[in-house]
């Protein structure tokens, strides 16, 4: 007599078709006189069918998005430049009601202005937000005016929980951390996002979610979950342990624009904007869609992350320190392990040649919510 | 010069079909946006707000496309009606399950009146797969995802899980079915019941 599980191999062989004509002919023998059998294996067609069913809609669903969110792009590509101006201002009032450590980042400005030596260790870590000078670079992308019928609809009908707010998207610039699928950003890219895509040349698109978020850091970390999704090629940078010195040469690598763009220039200032000590100066002008783009040095060793700009001056760009990254994910994230790795191919090579190994690293980061 | 214009038109239909069958992802892109405005204002039109309407309409549009690759699927009216007519189904369930709406739905399109079994059976199937997925936890979703959904060999999935063989991995494998079955055959007969 054989066991449960044997028979169940035996059905699921079955209908593979891998069973010996000799096997065959018995179970067929079987299952003519056992009408338990022959549920069984109708279950279990029903069941590989259900999966199939599910696997090709998870794609389906994935490529329907990707179109909407392209003709929502499009639409807003079609509107007005004074739009965008105007969408830009209101965007950056709401976001700077953001929560500040406000005396003691005064605090740490002051001992940063007044002393030559600066010590990493005094507070007032995240930028100072509070305030019209700093701008964050995430882009906004489209802004659809509701329907008015469906707007007339809610006020009759008694629906009362339909959306009030338009839907709106935003891109900015994330990338790959390790090979295992978690991708890096800043925190206000993907805040308030209902659904994260992320999309470069390599990989046409991408569903992935946040899985960490630190408003203060200014990081996001998302995980790719789109089934079809095995593993990144091996990596070909890693995280710069130490604190990088003024004047030291860096470049990004972002998506203000559709297509990736590069920007060069040198660190600026061991501190961020009003003295923040989690982050750089950098002299690379960045703009909106730039926010949570790589920082790396000659050697290719990752630096840091683009969080942001100083409107008010020119070329002071700013951006959170690889240190700070490292450390927040040993210790806030240790329970999943994220993985960072030591790889380090970069050095040495042409500039070139280093974009070619780290453009597919790199990934547009679009936001629906 | 009319009448060549129009079997140009009848053509390029016809052609929109095949490029879709064959997995063109241009045409469905070129579908998609050639219904899309209709069907959001044939929900947002009947109580439904813009979100839904783009959520029915991507629901639409999946539901169409499996019909196309369906080998003994003949469409005999136009792709605009067939896709009025699904999208029209599937929001009237919605408005159903939410009970939100009993007056008859204001229609601006001409369409054919399709039964759930027609429209909603991979649905029902998707959702069924999804709550049993989801009600197992780990390591069992992986491993079910890894074999059936990934392809994976059950080498593989002794490897990725650390078994001490493909024996064991096999008998958690067997677990982890047996326990999907059980929920999934739940949903989706309570599911079958209710649309009776």
């Amino acid at each position: 007599m054989t066991s449960k599980r044997e028979t169940d191999e035996l059905i699921e062989r079955y209908c593979l078709g891998q069973l010996t004509p000799e096997e065959l002919r018995i179970f067929e023998q079987w299952k003519d006189s056992d009408p338990e059998m022959g549920i069984a294996v109708d279950h279990h067609r029903i069941i590989t069918n259900a999966f199939t069913v599910y696997a090709e809609r998870i794609e389906l669903k994935s490529k329907i998005q990707a179109i909407q969110g392209e003709m929502e792009t499009e639409e807003f590509r079609f509107n007005s430049p004074l739009k965008l101006v105007e969408k830009k201002e209101t965007k950056i009032r709401v976001l700077w009601k953001r929560y500040r450590i406000a005396s003691v980042a005064a605090v740490a400005a002051i001992i940063a202005v007044s002393a030559t030596i600066i010590s990493f260790n005094i507070a007032g870590v995240g930028p100072n937000k509070n305030t019209n000078a700093y701008q964050e670079l995430r882009r906004e992308v489209e802004s659809i005016k509701r329907n008015q019928k469906a707007i007339i609809n809610d006020i009759n009908s008694e629906n009362k929980d339909a959306e009030v707010l338009p839907s709106r998207s935003f891109t900015g610039t994330g990338f790959a951390l390790n090979q295992e699928g978690y991708i890096i950003t800043s925190f206000h890219v993907v805040e308030d996002a209902k659904s994260i895509f992320i999309s470069n040349d390599k990989f046409e698109q991408l569903q992935v979610e946040a899985v960490y978020k630190d408003e203060t850091l200014d990081l996001a970390i998302l995980k790719v979950t789109d089934d079809n999704f095995k593993k990144f090629r091996e990596m070909p940078y890693s995280f710069k342990k130490s604190i990088a010195d003024p004047g030291e040469k860096v470049f990004t690598m972002g998506y203000p624009r559709e297509e990736l763009v590069y920007g060069e220039g040198s660190i600026s200032s061991y501190t961020g904007f009003e003295g923040d000590t989690a982050s750089y100066q950098i002299s690379i002008p960045v703009n909106p869609g730039n926010s949570g783009g790589p920082l790396f040095d000659n050697q290719g060793n990752l630096l840091g992350i683009i969080s942001g700009r100083n409107s008010n001056a020119e070329g002071a760009s700013f951006a959170v320190k690889s240190k700070w990254i490292t450390d927040y994910l040993n210790q806030q994230a240790k329970d999943t392990k994220i993985f960072i790795p030591v790889q380090k191919n970069l050095k040495g090579l042409e500039r070139s040649a280093q974009i070619k190994k780290l453009k597919d690293f790199v990934f547009m980061v679009k936001v629906y919510n | 010069m009319t009448k060549h214009l129009k079997q140009v038109r009848a053509l390029s239909e016809d052609e929109l079909l095949s490029s879709l069958r064959n997995g063109d992802s241009k045409a469905l892109k070129t579908i998609y946006r050639q219904h899309y405005q209709t069907i959001i204002n044939m929900v947002t039109n009947n109580a439904g707000s813009l979100q839904e309407a783009k959520d029915i309409y991507q629901e639409t549009l999946i539901v169409f496309y499996e019909k196309v690759k369906e080998e003994d699927f003949e469409l005999n009216c136009q792709i605009k009606t067939f896709i009025y007519s699904v999208s029209r189904r599937l929001w009237l369930k919605q408005l159903q399950r939410k009970q939100r709406f009993t007056a008859p739905l204001t229609d601006t399109d001409e369409y054919i009146d399709l039964s759930w079994e027609e429209v909603g059976d991979k649905e029902d199937q998707y959702d069924a797969m999804h709550t049993a997925l989801e009600s197992l936890g780990e390591p069992c979703k992986s491993i079910l995802k890894d074999f059936y959904l990934r392809n994976q060999s059950m080498e593989e999935i002794t490897d990725k899980f650390g078994y001490t063989n493909t024996d064991n991995a096999k008998n958690q494998k067997y677990k982890c079915l047996k326990r999907l079955k059980k929920v999934f055959f739940e949903v989706y007969q309570q599911e079958n019941v209710k649309n009776d």
